[in-house]
């Protein structure tokens, strides 16, 4: 039982950073290989913050957040005037910069991470079990699915969608495409930063490689399984590539390699995708870049 | 500076793109309510005086001046809120939107367009978003194409998709139109609608810049022509002075036809 909960809040982690990791690469054409950093940024800051101040939860998804999206306008401000494909690049760079940071910063706990981490307290109450952490992952991923459409359906949306078809034209009709690109990547940020939250809350310990450059690309390969531009499509390559591996264990796949066969299995599908289904399982655009 | 009905001014602007002089030493005035139209041959200079005049592209020198303000150096949303509309000879459509939310994404100042008051939601949001659909699908019944609203703009035929790039200009509400080709490539009946049109935006107050490479519409529809070759002006003046200048008629009208 235990198991399907992590499962399951696992599942909620993911959605909340697909969905976010979506609104840049999907809607807006903005392809961010930054997401697992400020994934680890949120998370960071939330096990500093347990260790010697506070395990509230919501003080902790605040702190998670500001701290998020101040190193997203960091990351944003030299990288979102770039053309797309050098954004791309850039923020592949942040990505590493952070890594690195994680990895060997006395504070960060270097490469054997954070760990003895207390449980989160919510209105005085200490959150303990497994389904009380899984319902608050749910809980997250649900406001950032509402959050997400109700932006999106919006005429902000529409400018989104406008900005990944044609920045120069966008421009042209009296819109800074700087703006709005900013107003997506903090958007973005704010909820992939609480996803750290949780991951750190639901292991009660943390480990830097959950934020490597491989975990980015993961998120990029579930926005694109899941199709740009679908949210639905987010949630339900959340579920099936999280599922996925998990039936190694009912397999003859011996748990050692386990993880290198995961490694292949999302590689595969990302080449896979790219070359044949363009649009994902249930998206509705093709080329986001083009 | 300006005269009181001189809407836009280009003084003495210059660009090269490396060894190439594109737009060299280039001035002249538009007159507000006209259609001033500028021609020249191709790669004369002229989509690149546009992209000067909207801030696509910064003057090695000169300045630009729409009314008494200096738009010069301005990135393009600003020269566009300052009342410059301009249209694209490759349209720019945003292809994988409706036609409806091409002409909507145009519309300025729509509260919707903030992330803060999208994720408020509200009243107030219905209300503009009915309005916004209402003047989109006014404009576009205008243009003929409200049966296309709501399909992608990728799938309309060119001459429906040329029809909806100048909706989605008017849409922004600029007092001064720059349009790069309006007509090319298309029939002669709709070239005329489009000449039509164009006659009619004046009459309600629109400035029009015309990029122009059929003669007879420019000596048609034109008050002002401006001749570019080689990334000067060689001549302008009113269409039938333009016609009869003996420098004009051989780098240019002498040429194409
Ligand atoms: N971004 C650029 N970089 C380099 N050269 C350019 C650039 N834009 C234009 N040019 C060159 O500048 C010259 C003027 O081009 P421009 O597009 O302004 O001509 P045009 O008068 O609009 O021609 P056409 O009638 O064919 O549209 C051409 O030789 C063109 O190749
Ligand atoms: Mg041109």
């Amino acid at each position: 039982m235990e198991y399907f909960i992590y499962i399951g809040t696992l599942i909620a982690i993911y959605a909340t950073l697909t969905i976010s990791l979506n609104l840049l690469v999907g809607y807006t054409g903005l392809i961010s290989i930054a997401q697992a950093a400020i994934y680890g940024v949120g998370a960071y800051t939330t096990a500093l913050l347990a260790l010697n101040f506070t395990n509230d939860l919501l003080i902790s998804f605040v702190c998670a957040a500001v701290v998020g999206v101040f190193v997203s306008l960091i990351i944003a401000l030299p990288s979102l005037r770039l053309t797309n494909e050098y954004f791309l690049i850039a923020t592949m760079g942040f990505q590493a910069i952070i890594f690195s940071l994680f990895m060997n910063l006395e504070i960060t706990g270097g490469a054997s991470g954070l760990y003895g981490i207390p449980h989160p307290t919510l209105f005085g109450h200490t959150i303990r079990a497994g389904w009380e952490k899984l319902l608050v992952a749910l809980a997250l991923a649900v406001i950032c699915y509402a959050s997400a459409l109700r932006i999106t359906n919006a005429p902000f949306g529409r400018l989104l969608r406008a900005v990944r078809e044609d920045q120069t034209a966008v421009a042209s009709l009296g819109k800074s495409v700087f703006r709005v690109k900013l107003a997506i990547f903090v958007f973005s940020a704010v909820f992939a930063s609480a996803a750290g939250t949780i991951y750190v809350y639901s292991l009660t310990a943390l480990d830097p490689v959950a934020f490597h450059l491989d975990e980015s690309i993961f998120i990029i390969t579930l926005v694109i399984v899941g199709g740009t531009g679908s949210l639905n499509g987010s949630i339900l390559a959340a579920a099936l590539l999280i599922l996925l591996p998990e039936t190694f264990k009912f397999m003859a796949i011996p748990e050692a390699i386990a993880p290198e066969v995961r490694q292949v299995l999302y590689g595969a599908l990302l080449v896979f995708f790219t070359r044949f289904r363009r649009q994902g399982l249930i998206g509705e655009y093709r080329d986001v870049l083009k | 500076m300006a005269s009181a009905d001189t809407i836009l001014r280009l003084e003495a602007l210059s660009k090269s793109f490396g060894g190439l002089q594109a737009v060299r030493d280039l001035s002249f005035d538009v007159n507000a309510g006209t259609i001033t139209s500028l021609i020249g041959g191709n790669g004369a200079g002229k989509t690149t005086a546009f992209n000067l005049i909207t801030g696509n592209l910064v003057p090695d020198s000169g300045h630009i001046y729409l009314r008494d303000a200096r738009v010069d150096g301005l990135p393009p949303h600003k020269v566009a809120r300052a009342g410059i509309a301009r249209g694209f000879q490759e349209l720019r459509l945003f292809n994988r939107l409706s036609a409806r939310d091409n002409v909507e994404a145009a519309i300025p100042n729509l509260r919707g367009e903030s992330i803060i008051r999208a994720l408020i939601g509200g009243r107030e949001l219905m209300d503009e978003r009915n309005a916004a659909d209402a003047r989109a699908n006014a404009l576009l019944d205008d243009l003929t194409i409200a049966s296309q609203a709501d399909s992608l703009a990728e799938r309309l035929s060119y001459g429906q998709q040329k029809l909806l790039s100048l909706g989605r200009l008017l849409a922004a509400e600029g007092e001064l139109l720059l349009l790069d080709e309006p007509t090319s490539g298309l029939s002669p009946g709709m070239v005329d609608d489009f000449c039509t049109r164009m006659r009619r935006l004046t009459g309600n107050g629109k400035t029009i810049l015309l990029i122009e490479h059929n003669v007879d519409i420019v000596m048609r529809l034109s008050d002002w022509v401006v001749v570019m070759h080689q990334g000067t002006k060689i001549a302008e003046g009113r269409p039938e002075e333009v016609r009869n200048n003996v420098t004009v008629m051989h780098t240019y009208l002498g040429i194409t036809s």
